[in-house]
């Protein structure tokens, strides 16, 4: 078998060329410290790394989501909680001054400590954070409470304005979340009473369900056989015979509707009447601040009983709010433990990324050695050939 | 004088034998040169004084050492190794140019999309997220647009690339030619033409690496050679070749054809010159159409949901489409089909009105315009403006193309609803509808009145008084409690997010009759044509594959169109969760996968693509060095072999030389005898 300058030569290069490339290739690695640079080093592997580095990146914003919404609901926990203390304070306050003798300096300056409790509670539940209200619901870009006021400047009444949905954001694959709630849902009661009828007048709850919410007072003008009645300050009277069971009186302000049995009408007069069950952290301080301002000169023993009663329907609401500690707790730990679910997915799959992607520094070493060996061996062969001739022998 | 004639004719064969030891040893380093051997053989005999005595040596010849059997292998692996190292490079600067792994490329650029989307929907009024997710979309459109350049320039200079090699090819083939004009010359005056066959092959071989030709070997040495289906070099006559491209649906063909002929030659497969066309006509378009295929559905699938919502800013005064090359809708890409847009249109006193507007197939850019344009609150600028679609509200109205539902019922059954009397305290309740349609169909809900005993007139929140719903198909769905118990103006849950209240109309309680009905229209597409998005309106993406791709002016201009919203109170985030849903949702448009899956699976196939042609390559490169240590054996110049055959030879030289030396002294000696 013969060998010709042209088969060393090429048998030479071939190696050298085969031995450059592993070694560039090794390089590589070694600068990178990767195994797969780029897809066709392993197309197999690259589908999985890319599909690995697509849903960390999916779980990174995930992460990010849970830390947005778990700081929402953290400041409104935090919030909810000062909401709770003012109503508890306030609840306390009037509970205190009714146990013993009041004067009317007092009841005073109770009723502006619970004007400055109610105006304090409206600015909470307005609290915003990155210019999203915490209790507008999905309407999170509005301020959800808006108050009216009399021509003193205090409130007569706040309006939920915000959204009654929830406003969903994913948290995880195939998970949403509510981090911004409904004010409306967490700081009214929703069990309606009948209406409890104060006053002298004879009328009595119709069968119908009244619309009407906390303290109205009902007025009551004519004589018998012809009745007017109006909850709106006599703005809209309603007309009554007297044999009416299920008569509805609207008020034209705001559209509430008070249905009144008044076969048993007697006399006219202001009627105070109160809906348990429907008051709100709001209402419930705008009644007691009244009741203890008491421009509708309530008899003493009436008011009392009033009082007492929103004490009651004032403790209910701090029930309302307290029960919604352990709702926005609760999503707090939801929304941790996901969390921690999650990025200890996230470190699993950074595991694998690693495992398939990295290269192992040692054995890229020893290859590097090992082809430094093969290509310093090719070469010194190569000289080795070219160098021995049967022409040396020749004389 | 037999002894002279011996000794030259030895010293005329060393003589030749060293000349041709010499040429050997000459081109030893001399690429594609096959060994030459001289040829003997001993001269005939002669009587000589009754006996037949040799008469030396002939030189019969020159004898190429070749074997045509491995040198044809060898052409067809280098043809197939220069087609294949053509496609690797291009591959390789696709999968550059994708730049996964090593640098972030589309799929990175997907994923950040579509999270911008999600951390806008947590504050979809957050100016900086909102420029957040233009920013993202920009990085997202700008990546696919560098990658369908690469592709579109690696076509182009694929062609020119091509059109170069035709040059050389058809150089190549002249010379050819020429060589088999001058071989069969020689030949035939009976000249060895062993070096001329050399040079002629080692054109043959580099034009089969352009081009991967098939060589028949003729007489007195020639060779005729076809590539496909053309006979490129017959004898001494070359034929001129071109290339070309040619039209082929939206791609453009390369293809091959005889220099002034419109006649297509079949499929290029080898040399580079194949290499070339399988790149043009197959892996590059592939890629291209693939990349289009996802631009297209990412655009049309955005823009889908986009037109329907509305920005941070809420509706709309006035939104401008695209330019159309086409007027028909039936034209417009992507497809418009037969369907419904749903417009609707907020007067300045905060009335809404819904106009539904019909696009079938014999419809018009500047129909669908005059439609709009006869929409209340539309009428004074609304129109078709240099090809574009142009929709202006009046001075106070805006308008918008929100699905869902409307905060009034549709329709009412008597319209309007009797109320209990005429007057103001008798009136039909205020029917309030809210919340966020979350059905897959535009569908009417009818709610009809029941009262129990029936035909009474009940106020909301008395008697016994139901409100029966049914969808669109007349299934009964609900029946719900709006008589003693309801607490009018309480919101109660009809189906899918859609939630309905009956309360107060002004002094009335709200009455109703029994059998009266009122009807909910609810949508879960507004455009079930297609149209808004082919047109251009409230687009979230301009452009129509991945060379075009692009932002929309308006989003570029205003973060706040961003359409974030898609309920009629205009304060969800659910349009801009629908968008980022996008990238993991499957699509029929991409064989059923997500959008991010569709990429990874043609990155995928770049690497595919590259790692099988390395191998086919390594595979061919190792079947040719095998087949060239053969040659080797049977062509290849061993200097050593060289070396020995000279020694051979010089001895037979100087033998002979000296056998003359002998004869001549032999012949003197006689020739002084007889003087």
């Amino acid at each position: 078998m013969s060998f010709s300058l042209d088969a060393i030569y090429k048998n030479t290069s071939w190696a050298i060329n085969q031995h450059s490339s592993k070694l560039a290739l090794l390089q590589e690695k070694a600068g990178t410290g990767q195994e797969v640079n780029r897809v066709s080093d392993n197309p197999t592997v690259a589908n999985q790394i890319l599909g690995l580095l697509s849903d960390n990146r999916s779980k990174m914003q995930y992460m990010e989501s849970l830390d947005e919404a778990t700081s929402v609901l953290e400041l409104s926990s935090s919030v909810l909680q000062s909401m709770s203390t003012q109503v508890a304070n306030a609840r306390s306050s009037l509970t205190s001054i009714m146990s013993g003798t009041t004067g009317n300096q007092l009841r005073e300056n109770l009723a502006t400590d619970l004007n400055n409790a109610l105006e304090q509670l409206v600015s909470l539940a307005n609290t915003q954070r990155l210019g999203q209200s915490l209790f507008a619901g999905s309407k999170d870009s509005v301020v959800p409470y808006n108050v009216e006021r009399n021509a003193s400047g205090e409130i007569t009444r706040v309006i939920y304005q915000g959204s009654m949905e929830e406003k969903k954001v994913t948290v995880a694959n195939g998970v949403e979340m509510s981090a911004v709630l409904v004010g409306s849902n967490l700081f009214s009661p929703d069990n309606r009473d009948v209406p409890v009828f104060y006053g002298q007048t004879g009328v009595q709850a119709g069968t119908g369900t009244s619309t009407v919410r906390g303290d109205i007072y009902l007025q009551v003008q004519g004589s018998a056989g012809s009745w007017q009645l109006s909850i709106d300050g006599g703005q809209n009277w309603v007309n009554a015979t007297g044999t009416e069971t299920n008569l509805p009186v609207v008020n034209s302000q705001t559209g509430e509707v008070l249905y009144l049995d008044v076969t048993m009408l007697s006399q006219s007069g202001t009627e105070p009447i109160r809906v348990t069950g429907t008051y709100d952290i709001f209402n419930s301080l705008i009644s007691a601040r009244d009741q203890l301002e008491n421009a509708e000169e309530i008899p003493e023993a009436q008011l009392k009983e009033m009082l007492n009663d929103i004490i009651d329907e004032m403790q209910v609401v701090e029930q309302k709010l307290t029960s919604a500690f352990p709702v926005v707790g609760g999503r707090v730990q939801t929304l941790t433990a996901l969390r921690e679910s999650i990025e200890e997915m996230k470190l699993n799959t950074s595991d694998d990324i690693s495992r398939m992607q990295d290269a192992d520094i040692s054995q890229v070493a020893i290859d590097l050695a090992r082809y430094e060996v093969l290509y310093q061996m090719s070469l010194s062969v190569a000289s080795k050939m070219f160098s021995m001739s049967f022409l040396d022998f020749m004389k | 004088m037999a002894g002279y004639e011996i000794g030259v004719s030895g010293l005329r064969t060393a003589q030749r034998a060293l000349d041709i030891i010499g040429n050997n040893v000459a081109n030893a380093a001399t690429e594609g040169y096959h060994r030459q051997d001289i040829d003997l053989r001993p001269a005939d005999e002669s009587y000589t004084g009754g006996f037949l005595i040799g008469q030396g040596v002939d030189f019969t010849g020159i004898i190429r050492r070749i074997n045509t059997l491995i040198e044809d292998q060898i052409l067809n692996q280098d043809a197939t190794m220069s087609s294949l190292n053509r496609q690797m490079e291009s591959l390789r600067s696709i999968e550059s140019a994708l730049g996964e792994l090593s640098t972030p490329g589309i799929s990175t650029a997907m994923d950040d999309f579509y999270n911008a989307l999600y951390d806008l929907s947590l504050r979809p009024s957050d100016i900086t997220l909102q420029s957040s997710v233009v920013s993202a979309a920009q990085t997202l459109t700008n990546q696919f647009r560098n990658v369908a350049s690469v592709v579109n320039n690696l076509q182009d200079s694929t062609y020119s690339e091509a059109q170069t090699t035709v040059q050389e090819i058809n150089e190549l083939a002249s010379q050819i030619a020429k060589m088999n004009e001058v071989i069969y010359s020689q030949k035939v005056r009976g000249f060895d033409a062993s070096n001329m066959m050399d040079q002629r092959d080692q054109l043959v071989l580099k034009l089969n690496r352009l081009a991967g030709v098939n060589v028949t070997e003729k007489d007195y040495g020639q060779v005729d050679v076809s590539l496909s289906d053309i006979p490129l070099v017959v004898s001494a006559n070359a034929t001129e070749i071109e290339v070309n491209l040619q039209q082929n649906g939206n791609y453009s063909d390369m293809v091959l054809l005889i220099s002034g002929t419109q006649q297509l030659q079949g499929n290029i497969t080898g040399g580079s010159l194949g290499g070339l066309f399988s790149l043009h006509n197959s892996h590059l378009r592939d890629i291209l159409d693939q990349l289009d295929t996802l631009a297209q559905t990412i655009i049309s699938e955005t823009n889908k949901l986009h037109v329907q919502g509305v920005g941070s800013n809420g509706s709309f005064t006035n939104l401008t489409g695209w330019t159309m090359g086409q007027t028909n809708v039936s034209d417009f890409v992507p497809a418009v089909g037969a369907g419904t847009i749903y417009v609707r249109v907020t007067a300045p006193d905060g009335t809404i009105t819904r106009t539904a507007i019909t696009v079938d197939s014999s419809s018009t850019l500047q129909s669908v315009a005059n439609d709009l344009a006869a929409v209340p609150g539309l009428e004074d600028n609304t129109g078709v403006h240099t090809g574009r679609l142009q929709i202006v509200a009046n001075e106070g109205y805006t308008f918008d193309f929100l699905p869902g539902v409307l905060a009034s019922p549709s329709s009412y059954s008597p319209s309007p609803l009797a109320g209990a009397g005429a007057a103001a305290s008798q009136a039909p309740p205020t029917i309030n509808v809210s919340g966020l349609y979350t059905g897959s169909i535009n569908q009417d809900y009818t709610c009809t009145i029941n009262t129990i005993p029936s035909g009474q007139t009940c106020a909301i929140g008395t008697g016994t008084m139901e409100l029966m719903v049914q969808d669109g198909s007349g299934s009964t769905i609900a029946s719900l409690n709006i008589g003693e118990g309801y607490e009018g103006g309480s919101e109660i849950m009809i189906e899918n997010g859609i939630k309905v209240s009956l309360g107060s109309n002004g002094l009335s309680p709200g009455y109703l009759n029994d059998g009266e009905q009122f009807i909910i229209n609810a949508l879960a597409d507004s455009d079930t044509s297609g149209f808004l998005a082919a047109a251009g309106i409230n687009c979230f993406f301009s452009g129509s594959d991945a060379s075009s791709i692009a932002l929309g002016e308006d989003i570029v201009q205003s973060t706040s169109r961003i359409a974030v919203s898609r309920s009629v109170e205009q304060s969800d985030n659910a349009n801009i969760v629908a968008i980022a849903g996008l990238g993991d949702k499957a699509a029929s448009e991409l064989g059923g996968l997500s959008a991010r899956e569709y990429y990874v699976n043609l990155t995928v196939g770049v690497g595919n693509s590259i790692s099988f042609t390395q191998l086919q390559y390594d595979n061919a490169q190792g079947i040719k060095k095998s087949l060239e240590s053969q040659r080797d054996e049977v062509s290849g110049v061993d200097i050593n072999d060289q070396a020995m055959q000279m020694m051979i030879y010089e001895r037979l030289y100087q033998a002979m030389s000296k056998y003359l030396n002998t004869i001549s002294d032999s012949l003197e000696a006689m020739m002084s005898i007889i003087s």
